[in-house]
């Protein structure tokens, strides 16, 4: 698959991986994996359906509030003396937590001098992240997640709603730059004050959340910002050292000291 | 002699000779003061007593006198009896006077003449006083003068001698007492000289006998060493005070001096203790940081080795199994001679024995070559060996082995044992932390493991709920649709009917206007052409071409009018059909006949290609069919500069419902694949700027299009940017019964049509929010018919809300205060509630907490209607179960935003 697409899953959690595959096997109605990977290499349809059964996508605004709530407290401050500010979005999924970023950075005045990428290797999730359309229903939780967060805005300030949809208002789209980019095989590409990856290192093994965390560490300024998702760590990573939790329970961390 | 004595003996000598004179000059003087009053008594009695002597015979010789003067018979007896008395008087100071004069030879002599005259003058007074007496006076003035007065003289002169004497012998007595005075004096002057003379003498000997002593004692006390304790003097042990001093010192100086050779040797065993211990901390702080087994053992190593002058040294440590112990990191170990062995058992070896019995093991004789030691010079072995066990718990964790060229020493023992007895901790530390730094990175793993199945199993939840949502949709549109059909259908009848009515208007409209339109660009036409022609050749060059230019224009003008009276025509079914069967190779004819020239002028292939399969004739109009190759033939020479156009006829299919398919195949500039259903629509062209450059109304395919359905078909179009376009058209043969079917498709076309006609009329830029609001408000069936309770005591707060709500279909209810609200909610079905939060009575906080206590209400959600608002009150709000909130004055896209919200399920 990796020598006829590019795609590379080889280091990803093995058993999160097999479930998946499994999964889609089940739903193509195919016996077993071998007579997956022979129609998948003769039908790029099928590894799309493939790259996207394999790529998690959920995700909510603010979630874990408290995550952003030490944002606010710890790091807003921290941003306040930066002059342009740049943050990275790793696996951003349907952009959920970009606007939410958006959002928290409008409030502490610092969005006009903020620039967000956004990237994600599901090319699909992508376009929906672009779109910042989200179903009604969900709104009620990110609301609540957003009040939870410490928000005393009008969260409904930030959207307005169709039939079946809420759309982020496009004042919130302007600073937010979606790109696809694989953190498997890609390199870094600027370097941040940022760096928000959430619950996308846990679908990965040893050896490629460790290409992960040297990529993040040299894509960081020194005293720059990692956020990562509420039951990950560097824990065991020879990176521990050289990044430091600064709020372990928000899983708040910070190169150099 | 002791210094209390000499003091009490030479003080006290001071003392009694002090006492000893002043008595002495007490007593010599009180003696004096005596004598000299009993002498003065005397002298002052005896000098009295003459002088009273005197008197007496003076006294007694006046009495006489006047007994003789008187020379009266008659005797006064009072003068004899004076006379007597005086007599007495002498005779008593008379004997008095011997009597004092016992012992004063003179004064007696004296007194005895006294006595001897004293009795003669009486007898010679007597014999006065007898002849007196008698009478005769004149015999007793003779005696009286006579004897009397020789007598008295004599007394006198007696007297006179007797005071002299006594006056004498005063003096002398005076002169004797200021001799003894003076005596006196001299003597207590010499004494107190003496008695000086004597003190200073006993206070040099005593100060002398004392100072000598406290020299002895200082003298020792000086050499007294400064530094040291030791070797301190004595002093010699005397019997006064000074000796009990001197023994005291002495004991002293014993103390010290053993004091300070214990203190000696404790501070030789603190340094070693010392020794020890630096040694001990620094290898504890070395080690202390060591995170690994291996690492921790070479660091030990090489640290304790050199403190111990170790040659060679290795360090193992307990197998998992408990049951042999691996060397983990040695020191000087020789690799290519394999020094020591890697694993022992327990009670294997040495090692494996010292494990065993947890007992230090002392080699000091090591047979030759049991170790050697190398360096870059040579080998050689060591001669002592000490295996060391590591204990923690009580039981043998690990064992250190030491080689050394010498034995070792009792201290670097120490050294050794201590360490060994205090590492086992830290060696049991390492260990558990190994152990907790796996396990928390499995726990680690376990947690992501945990959070990617709850994500993915979140994911096929959402998934399958999107299906179920989807299957549900479809359901219920199927079920609508049906429906829809069903009121569809009526509608489209009706509507038919209206249309049928409605586009006779039309098309008499667009007759009119096409007249009306045509007579005026008539003449436009041809009086610009006249100009063009420029007959009389007046107008310039420039000239010509703006009038040429009004020609061309004026044209296309037509043309749009001629096609759009064609689409109104088709569109409102005011074309009739006229079938016929059709000659294929009449039609060949027709197409090549119209377009062979415009591929010459164009320089482009034409090639008209009939399948061999295909039916000869087919049953359809002719007109129409030639109207659409047409159109669709004449798009492809506009659009194609380089290359060929193709006309082919295939037989049709039954799958694409044809007789026959005509295919028209450019090597154009091709159409963008998201272009490619525009293009039919009227008014459309693949971009604003095609027409300007090819010309025509861009209404071809419009028509085209309205045509072959009017015949039963329909057009496709294939094309690919840059390379070229396939129109083809389905035709099936003519039925009549597609009247009715067509005549429908036309009338929903017909709607179309009018939708695209009136919308643009709307839009004007003041409208545009009115549309759009329009539309939203058109399709907003979440609202509809939800309850929305309005808590609010403005009643143009209320008014505005409620006709803005009512607008979306809402119901809305509302009440003035709190309390009203709570009622309202208790017994009607409300979806959503507006509370507003400053009102009388109750105010909006105090309502929303009141009605979050009742547990039916607990998710009804709550919009709070904030002052613009503070952070504080916002937070009060949600406090108080607001589930949201939107400040006043309230925006209304985003108040409806927010409902729609909340009121999802
Ligand atoms: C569970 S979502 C996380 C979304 C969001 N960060 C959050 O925490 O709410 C994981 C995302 O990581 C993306 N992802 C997975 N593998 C990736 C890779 N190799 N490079 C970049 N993104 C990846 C997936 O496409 C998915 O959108």
């Amino acid at each position: 698959m990796y020598r006829q697409y590019g795609y590379d899953f080889r280091n990803y959690a093995y058993s999160s991986l097999k479930r998946r595959i499994h999964y889609y096997t089940q739903r193509l109605n195919i016996e077993n994996i071998s007579e997956l990977q022979g129609k998948i290499l003769y039908d790029p349809k099928l590894m799309e359906g493939l790259s996207n059964v394999l790529s998690i996508t959920v995700t909510e605004m603010f979630r874990d509030p408290s995550f952003f709530g030490a944002f606010r407290s710890s790091v807003i401050p921290y941003l306040k003396d930066v002059g342009h500010i740049r943050i990275w979005h790793a696996g951003c999924a349907s952009g959920e937590e970009v606007y939410s970023m958006a959002i928290l950075l409008h409030e502490a005045g610092l969005y006009e001098k903020s620039i967000i990428y956004a990237t994600d290797i599901n090319e699909q999730i992508l376009e929906k992240a672009k779109e910042g359309k989200f179903p009604l229903k969900k709104m009620q939780q990110y609301t609540k997640n957003y009040l939870a967060s410490g928000g005393t805005k009008e969260f409904s300030k930030y959207y307005s709603c169709d039939e079946k949809f809420a759309t982020i208002h496009s004042f919130l789209k302007e600073n937010i730059v979606f790109a696809h980019h694989n953190l498997a095989t890609d390199h870094s590409f600027n370097e941040f004050h940022i760096i928000i990856c959430r619950n996308v290192i846990i679908y990965f093994n040893k050896q490629l959340k460790e290409r992960v965390f040297q990529l993040f560490y040299e894509s960081l300024t020194e005293g720059g910002y990692l956020g990562l998702g509420s039951k990950e760590s560097l824990i065991g990573s020879s990176y521990s050292d050289k990044i430091l939790e600064v709020d372990a329970n928000n899983k708040l961390l910070k190169k150099g000291h | 002699m002791k210094l209390k004595t000499k003091l009490f003996i030479g003080l006290g000598t001071v003392l009694v000779v002090l006492l000893l004179i002043s008595a002495n000059v007490f007593y010599t003087f009180n003696n004096k003061n005596k004598n000299m009053n009993y002498i003065m008594d005397e002298y002052f009695e005896r000098v009295r007593l003459a002088n009273l002597l005197e008197s007496n015979t003076l006294n007694t010789a006046r009495l006489t006198r006047d007994l003789i003067l008187m020379e009266t018979n008659e005797l006064n007896e009072n003068y004899l009896v004076s006379i007597e008395a005086e007599k007495e008087s002498s005779i008593l100071a008379l004997e008095t006077l011997s009597n004092l004069t016992a012992d004063d030879p003179k004064a007696f002599e004296v007194v005895n003449e006294l006595q001897f005259l004293l009795t003669n003058y009486y007898e010679v007074v007597e014999a006065t006083v007898e002849k007196v007496k008698i009478g005769n006076f004149e015999t007793a003035r003779v005696t009286l003068l006579e004897d009397n007065a020789e007598m008295r003289y004599r007394i006198a002169d007696r007297l006179d001698h007797l005071t002299t004497l006594e006056e004498a012998s005063m003096e002398q007595a005076l002169e004797n007492s200021v001799q003894s005075y003076q005596n006196t004096i001299t003597f207590f002057l010499l004494s107190a000289i003496a008695c000086f003379i004597l003190v200073l003498s006993i206070i040099f000997i005593l100060s002398r006998s004392i100072s000598k002593s406290i020299n002895r004692v200082r003298n020792v006390m000086r050499k007294l060493p400064h530094n040291s304790f030791e070797n301190l003097p004595r002093m010699e042990v005397t019997k006064d005070e000074f000796g009990e001093v001197a023994t005291a010192y002495n004991e002293m100086a014993v103390a010290l001096e053993n004091f300070s050779s214990n203190e000696k040797n404790y501070k030789k065993s603190l340094e070693e203790e010392n020794w020890v211990k630096t040694k001990f901390g620094d290898l504890a702080t070395k080690i202390q940081r060591s995170q690994k087994l291996e690492a921790f053992g070479n660091l030990f190593l090489t640290n304790l080795a050199p403190n111990v002058e170790a040659a060679f040294g290795a360090f193992y440590f307990q197998d998992e199994n408990k049951k042999s112990f691996s060397e983990i990191a040695s020191y000087a170990a020789n690799a290519e001679s394999n020094l020591g062995k890697k694993c022992f058992q327990l009670g294997e070896g040495l090692v494996g024995q010292c494990a065993a019995d947890n007992e230090i093991i002392v080699l000091e004789k090591v047979p030759e070559g049991y170790i050697d030691i190398k360096s870059g010079l040579g080998s050689a072995t060591p001669t002592s060996l000490i295996i060391i066990p590591i204990e923690f718990d009580d039981k043998v964790i690990g064992v250190l082995e030491l080689a050394k060229f010498s034995s070792f020493t009792p201290l670097q023992r120490r050294l050794l044992e201590q360490v060994c007895n205090s590492i086992g901790p830290n060696l049991n530390r390492i260990t558990n932390h190994m152990e907790i730094a796996r396990l928390l990175s499995e726990s680690q793993t376990l947690t992501e493991e945990l959070q990617t199945q709850s994500e993915e199993l979140q994911q096929q939840q959402e998934e399958l709920r999107t299906i179920n949502e989807e299957l549900h949709e479809e359901n219920r549109r199927t079920e609508e649709k049906s429906n829809e059909l069903e009121i569809i259908k009526e509608d489209l009848e009706h509507k038919n009917r209206e249309v049928l009515l409605s586009s006779k208007y039309k098309s008499e409209f667009l007759a009119n206007m096409s007249h009306e339109l045509r007579t005026p660009l008539n003449s436009m036409l041809i009086l610009s052409q006249i100009l063009a022609e420029n007959d009389t050749g007046n107008l310039q060059k420039k000239q010509v071409e703006y009038a040429q230019t009004i020609h061309s224009s004026g044209k296309d003008l037509l043309n749009l009018i001629n096609d759009i009276l064609d689409l109104a025509k088709v569109e409102s079914g005011k074309v009739e059909v006229y079938p016929e069967q059709l000659q294929l190779n009449d039609i060949k004819a027709f197409v090549e006949r119209q377009f062979s020239p415009v591929s010459k002028y164009k320089g482009l292939d034409f090639d008209i290609v009939i399948d061999k399969n295909a039916p000869s004739t087919i049953f359809t109009d002719d007109q129409r069919l030639k109207q659409i190759l047409k159109n669709l033939l004449s798009n492809a020479f506009k659009f194609t500069n380089k290359g060929s156009v193709t006309l082919s006829v295939e037989p049709g299919t039954k799958e694409t419902n044809s007789k026959m398919i005509f295919s028209v195949v450019d090597t154009g500039i091709g159409i963008a694949k998201d272009k490619q259903n525009l293009i039919f629509e009227a008014f459309s062209q693949v971009d604003g700027t095609t027409s300007r450059k090819f010309g025509g109304t861009g209404l071809g395919l419009s028509i085209s299009r309205e045509l072959s359905q009017l015949l039963g078909g329909y057009v496709t179009v294939e094309s690919v940017e840059n390379e070229g376009s396939t129109f083809s058209l389905y035709l099936p043969d003519y039925e009549n019964n597609q009247t009715e079917n067509a005549s429908l498709l036309v009338a929903a076309t017909e709607e179309e049509q009018l939708m695209i006609e009136e919308a643009p009329s709307q839009i004007s830029d003041d409208n545009l929010e009115q549309i759009k609001d329009s539309i939203t408000e058109d399709v907003n069936e979440d609202l509809e018919n939800k309850n929305v309770l309005i808590v609010d005591d403005d009643m143009r707060n209320v008014f505005a809300l409620t006709s803005a709500l009512e607008r979306q279909n809402m119901n809305v209810i509302f009440a003035e205060n709190g309390n009203q609200a709570i009622d309202i909610l208790s017994d009607k079905n409300v979806d959503i509630v507006l509370m507003d939060i400053m009102m009388p009575e109750m105010d909006g906080y105090e309502a929303m907490t009141k009605i979050r206590n009742n547990d039916q209400l607990k998710d009804l959600p709550i919009i709070a209607l904030t002052a613009k608002a503070m952070k504080h009150d916002r937070e009060k709000c949600i406090t108080a179960g607001a589930t949201d909130y939107i400040s006043k004055p309230v925006d209304m896209e985003q108040l409806l935003s927010l409902i729609k919200i909340w009121v999802q399920k």
